[in-house]
């Protein structure tokens, strides 16, 4: 036991001597945070500038405009005399899309057909394109029942017969899991853990491979009483107690200020998610610095796997949609597994049965560390691999 | 003249001297964009597995069913008798997606009355979800027009004009320069935008922050500390000319991605684009102790850089001061103004503000470079 401490006493005395360590656990984490929470502090988008260029210019144009209005995402902003004005207001960004109502609109639907209406959305921001398009998509619907209704019922049919002709099929929209489409809710619960596993190797490879870099793999070694093994525990033990807390720090940003939904009948299935990925990306770094024996390389491959580990873990691309080569790849990433459990787990409040297979494949990231700690061993023995660049 | 070439000759050198640094400079950049590239170029979900629950079993539902297996979003893989095998279907993710056609749905719709059919998509994923709404709202839009044509018909208006009545207003909704909304389209451009920042800002960080922490900085006190800022700064922007070309004009080709901007004003665009970062780079990196420290502080911020500048989640739905502190970032208005230019096609002229915000950002970063690299070079 008392190398063991004094090996943990050991690391505690550098972590506070080195201010770049403390900048990285402590305070780059706590601050991205924050950022997101500013980032995602409305939850939806609403009034979103658009431009109407109506030609027509009758009671039921303007009724189409009115409609366009008052829906939920977007707002009429400019009124343009001319579709050049329209698209001038677009190309500096100001305004997202362009109804254009050609004159004769109300003529036309009076006479029986022919009328049209076109709408232009600015495609160059995916979000809010799709959002607009629903919105100019619902409105164009609804106005069209409308007219219909109207002309059945002029035409002597009873109103709610001819409202329920103009609109035979309705969709009911049922978005399990995030009910209110939230693009936060999908999005968040996979940067904040990206933060984590990002900030977890590359301090994992920090600290061990800084005992190479300045040559002090031996006393490391010697304090611990010579075992590589209790020397590495010792020595990521007070990180993993640092990575516990900003998760927990974390989850308490989701699940109490930002609203996430939270399903889970137990949240121990949930908790063996979040630490067992810490120590998979810890494995990870370990691996990378025991091979490479370079601080600065290992810290490059580390950055770089963990960075994409975020577009292979299929929250914003999903796997069925990728190449089967990349889905493939995403297998051997840890935060796959961890998106996986939390979807099932927080998302969806499936059974904790369905993510055992999930965590035994971030169990097997953390063991196969096992067979390079050898290496490693033979790395810090070996002045060879100190101090390379 | 002669050694101010002989600065970029030694910047030049230490550079090309340092694999560690040439693999953050060119690697990185290099296999970023491709690995990128390759992850995201689908674009779309496509033929994604959905259940139908068919509790109607008529022709009219049957035709239903054959619209959503013939979208390209959505494949109808299963078709069950009860929501409950449906929701099976979906907890063991064999299917994404649930759509449900009521009992009573043809004989209800055939009498002109209205049905309702309800859709379940799975909201955890945001493009699995818009996917199976988008698909299931088109095809039953469409379905209830024939319907009403057949009824209308029924009343006794001739077909022609049935048609004609059952859209009243005949509308085209087009999405611009993205019609599929591609997801590789939509986010590649900005993706590839802050590849070339951190590429930079990690890359002079080790450059410079190995010279600090080995006193490297004899060699260069016969120059003036504005000398040196020039020649490095020289430096970096010739290398990142011909990266610059592969990153956004060869990658760019090779995936597809639009080009509808003019080349003219793009590299007027990315000239204080480049410099921006280059002397942001050079500000920074003055202060690394140690060669490995950019990484350790600019790795984590990747893709919190992407999401601050807009592309992803909208401005609009953000915190304003938030938002316009993100503006001390170059990549935020070069993503702006990019995006504008090259996807969207517009001018210069159109993006005057993000080009003289990121002129202003070369002036700033350029006076703290200078303050920085005069502190930096105290160190022999």
């Amino acid at each position: 036991m008392r190398p063991f401490r004094a090996s943990i006493l050991r690391e505690i005395r550098r972590y506070g001597r080195d201010r770049l360590l403390v900048i990285v656990t402590v305070i780059i984490p706590v601050i991205m945070a924050l950022g997101y929470i500013a980032m995602f502090a409305k939850g939806t988008v609403h009034n979103l500038p658009i431009a109407v260029y109506d030609a027509d210019n009758t009671p039921t144009s303007r009724q189409l405009v009115n409609m366009l209005s008052s829906s939920p995402t977007i707002f009429v902003q400019i009124n343009a005399a001319s579709i050049d004005e329209a698209q001038q207001e677009m190309a500096k960004g100001k305004i997202n899309a362009i109804i254009n109502i050609p004159q004769g609109l109300e003529d036309k639907i009076l006479a029986g057909g022919g009328a049209q209406v076109a709408a232009y959305i600015n495609g160059t921001y995916i979000t809010k394109s799709a959002l607009i398009q629903r919105d100019i998509t619902t409105v164009l619907q609804a106005f069209n029942i409308g007219i219909e209704t109207k002309i059945l019922s002029a035409k002597g049919t009873p109103e709610l017969q001819s409202y329920q002709m103009a609109y035979p099929i309705v969709m009911e929209k049922h978005i399990l899991f995030n009910p209110f489409g939230s693009y936060s809710y999908y999005l968040l619960p996979g940067l904040m853990p990206l933060i984590l596993i990002i900030i977890v190797i590359i301090t994992t490879v920090y600290v061990i491979g800084s005992e190479l870099r300045y040559s002090t793999a031996p006393d490391w070694l010697q304090t611990a009483g010579g075992s590589v093994t209790r020397a590495l525990i010792a020595k990521l033990l007070p990180y993993l107690a640092i990575f516990l807390l900003l998760t927990i720090f974390f989850n308490t940003i989701l699940y109490r200020f930002m609203g996430l939904p939270f399903r889970a009948s137990d949240i121990a299935s949930l908790a063996m998610g979040s630490i067992l990925s810490i120590l998979a990306y810890m494995s990870l770094g370990i691996i990378f610095i025991a091979v490479t024996s370079s601080m600065r390389f290992a810290l490059s491959l580390g950055a770089a796997v963990s960075i994409a580990s975020f577009s292979f873990a299929g929250l914003t691309f999903p796997h069925v949609a990728m190449y089967p080569v990349i889905a493939w790849i995403a297998k051997f990433i840890p935060f796959t597994y961890y998106i996986n459990i939390f979807v099932e787990q927080s998302m969806r409040g499936a059974n904790p049965a369905t993510t055992l297979l999930d965590l035994g494949c971030l169990g097997l990231f953390v063991i196969a560390v096992i067979p390079f700690i050898p290496l490693l061993k033979k790395r810090c023995h070996n002045p060879k691999f100190y101090g390379r660049l | 003249m002669k050694n101010f070439l002989n600065i970029i000759g030694r910047e030049y050198r230490a550079i090309f001297k340092d694999e560690g640094a040439l693999l953050v400079l060119i690697g990185a950049l290099v296999i970023y964009s491709a690995l990128y590239g390759f992850i995201y170029e689908p674009e779309v979900v496509t033929e994604m597995p959905i259940a139908v629950v068919d509790k109607d079993n008529t022709p009219t539902s049957r035709s239903l069913i054959t619209m959503m297996d013939a979208t390209q979003q959505t494949k109808v893989c299963y078709d069950v008798q009860t929501l409950d095998e449906g929701k099976a279907l979906f907890y063991d993710h064999k299917v994404l997606g649930v759509m449900l056609i009521p009992d009573g749905f043809e004989q209800t719709t055939i009498s002109g009355q209205q049905s309702h059919v309800s859709v379940y998509a799975d909201g955890s994923f945001f493009l699995l979800y818009s996917s199976m709404l988008s698909s299931s709202a088109n095809v039953i839009i469409e379905k209830g027009q024939q319907i009403q044509i057949d009824n209308l018909t029924k009343l006794g208006i001739d077909p022609t004009q049935a048609k004609l009545l059952s859209k009243p207003v005949d509308y085209k909704i087009e999405i611009l320069y993205n019609p599929y909304s591609g997801y590789a389209t939509a986010l590649l451009p900005a993706v590839l935008i802050v590849i070339l920042q951190q590429v930079i800002l990690i890359g002079i960080g080790i450059v410079m922050g190995t010279r600090n922490e080995f006193r490297q900085w004899g060699e260069y006190q016969k120059h003036s500390t504005t000398k040196i800022l020039a020649g490095q700064y020289l430096t970096y922007f010739t290398l990142y000319i011909p990266l610059v070309i592969y990153l956004l004009w060869a990658n760019y080709k090779y995936f597809g991605y639009p080009m509808n901007g003019n080349i003219v004003d793009e590299i007027l665009f990315l000239i204080p684009y480049l410099s921006s970062i280059i002397f942001a780079g050079i500000a920074f990196g003055g202060i690394m102790h140690r060669r490995e420290s950019s990484i350790m502080y600019l790795a984590v911020f990747s893709v919190f850089f992407i999401m601050i500048s807009g592309i992803s989640w909208p401005k609009e739905g953000m915190n304003e001061l938030f938002y316009y502190s993100g503006k001390i970032l170059p990549s935020s208005s070069a993503i702006e103004g990019w995006v504008s230019m090259r996807t969207a096609g517009n001018t210069l002229q159109d993006v005057a503000h993000q080009w003289v915000t990121l002129w202003i950002l070369t002036g700033v970063y350029g006076i703290l470079a200078f303050f920085s690299l005069r502190q930096a070079r105290k160190r022999i």
